[in-house]
């Protein structure tokens, strides 16, 4: 149980940051506009 | 204070060592929150301004230059107080690291209300920037020493925690930030306390978890390789004074700065060779991350298998290979291709990273490995400072000399398989510690 703890408490960011890289990478093959266009 | 000590963070049997990777990886994403330290430029070159740069209010270089600080003393201390993290076992050394990276966030949070810049530079470029470097050495000779079957793993595992000290700090800090805005804040200040307590806990928890194996430990069923460099011990003073630590330190400062070839100017690159959106080329940058990541635990782990001077023929073979490939990928048009190769070559970047430890282990052995390492990565600093300057003034003279924008990064590709080329042959010429060097009174009970 300690060791599935320890392993979550650093998966877990660590998984965020991934997701949040991927969704940024979207608009690089065209799958989603945009978030908001630099000016 | 005897709570910190080396012998108080003795496992006792039974301890699975399999918790001392997350210990290290709790330290190591949080120190690797430096590398997204970019997402503060904006918001602090208008702290004063708030919508736009108003009068008094820093410049995007001014703030930079705190990074560049950070990463200079993250060298430095790393080579100063090697010898010292070595003595004093990794638990005090992670809360040493805990207290000026953590303070110096709190610093700059402090620099930024009061705006501050020569406070600024103090907090996270002095103090923080020591913190760094403490946290990057303190769990590596212990990884080993826990996991001598697979060395290149385990350190492996604490460097990727590093890599995605980014991809975590970054995303955070934006969205602190947008949290914490108002009509007369850009918010950089509270994020950064915020940031501050979360960093806390994670080093916090990381340092109680770490424990260092009794000097008689092994793993079950392992028995240690009968090689040539298996029985060596050499001292971080020794060591230095050999050729093997010299080529080792070209050899990663060629890997680092070839690396940066591509990371240091990903945005603009991507957008001049291929006319992608700046949305898209951030969204780039961020696939880069998680290819810096992943590499460098793939790599180093495949280099438990080839051994470490055949993982990096491979990474400067195989990456001069890439380099050249990528100026056909935009002749070409072939956009897919070009985030292909270009992450392979991130891959190996990271690869190099992770897999110096374990290759200065089979080196100079486990007695002082940390603190050698400590010293070597002076190399790292060099090239993250240096190599992107380089690389901008390249592409500039290059484009003001009326190169379309798209070949303009041709030449600076080409000279980064060249500096790769440099790199394998001095990985080449690396051969195992003369016998003169190796430390007379070692016994295994030492280690």
């Amino acid at each position: 149980m300690k060791l599935v703890l320890a392993w979550l408490f650093v998966a877990l960011p660590l998984a965020w940051g991934v997701m949040q890289s991927l969704k940024k990478s979207l608009p690089l093959f065209g799958l989603q506009a945009a978030a908001a266009p630099a000016k | 204070m005897t709570s910190l000590s080396r012998d108080a963070t003795i496992a006792k049997p039974g301890f699975n060592r399999w918790l001392v990777p997350p210990a290290a990886i709790a330290v190591h994403m949080c120190i690797g929150q430096v590398y997204g330290f970019s997402v503060f430029k904006k918001p602090l070159a208008r702290v004063l301004g708030v919508t736009a740069p108003g009068a008094g209010d820093w410049s995007e270089a001014d703030v930079g230059v705190a990074y560049s600080i950070a990463l200079a003393l993250l060298g430095i201390s790393a080579a100063v107080f090697g010898k010292w993290v070595e003595r004093s076992g990794p638990r005090k050394t992670m809360l040493a690291s805990w207290l000026c990276f953590c303070g110096g966030l709190l610093i700059t949070a402090l620099a930024v209300k009061i705006h501050s810049l020569w406070l600024l530079y103090a907090g996270y470029g002095l103090i923080g920037g020591i913190g760094l470097g403490l946290g990057y050495i303190s769990p590596v000779s212990t990884l080993m020493k826990w996991f001598p079957d697979r060395p290149g793993m385990a350190t492996g595992m604490a460097i990727m925690g590093f890599g995605g000290g980014a991809l975590i700090g970054a995303p955070l800090a934006e969205e602190l930030m947008k949290r914490f805005s108002s009509a007369t804040s850009v918010g950089a200040s509270e994020a950064l306390l915020v940031m501050a307590v979360l960093y806390t806990i994670s080093m916090i928890v990381g340092a109680l978890t770490m424990r260092v194996p009794a000097a008689d430990w092994k793993p079950d069923g392992y028995v240690p390789k009968a090689t040539k460099t298996t029985a060596v011990q050499v001292s971080v003073d020794q060591a230095w004074k050999t050729p093997q630590f010299w080529l080792l330190w070209v050899v990663l400062c060629l890997n680092v700065t070839a690396g940066i070839g591509i990371l240091g100017q990903a945005s603009p690159m991507i957008q001049d060779m291929f006319k992608v959106t700046p949305a898209a080329a951030a969204g780039y940058v961020g696939l880069l991350s998680i290819a810096n990541l992943s590499g460098r635990f793939l790599w180093s782990s495949v280099s438990d298998f080839t051994g470490r001077k055949g993982a990096y023929c491979l990474y400067f073979v195989l990456g001069a290979i890439l380099y050249s490939l990528v100026p056909w990928t935009q002749s070409t048009g072939q956009l897919t291709l070009f985030v292909i190769v270009t992450g392979a070559i991130i891959t190996m970047y990271g690869g190099g990273f992770a897999t110096i430890p374990a290759y200065l282990k089979d080196m100079f052995g486990t007695y002082q490995v940390g603190a050698i390492h400590g010293r070597l990565i002076t190399s790292w600093s060099l090239a993250a400072i240096v190599g992107p300057q380089l690389v901008d003034r390249i592409s500039a003279a290059n484009k003001a000399a009326g190169l379309p924008p798209g070949e303009a990064y041709n030449f600076t590709l080409q000279l980064m398989a060249g500096l790769l080329i440099v790199g394998l042959i001095a990985n080449l010429l690396v051969k195992p510690v003369h016998p003169k060097h190796h430390l007379k009174l070692y016994t295994d009970s030492n280690a």
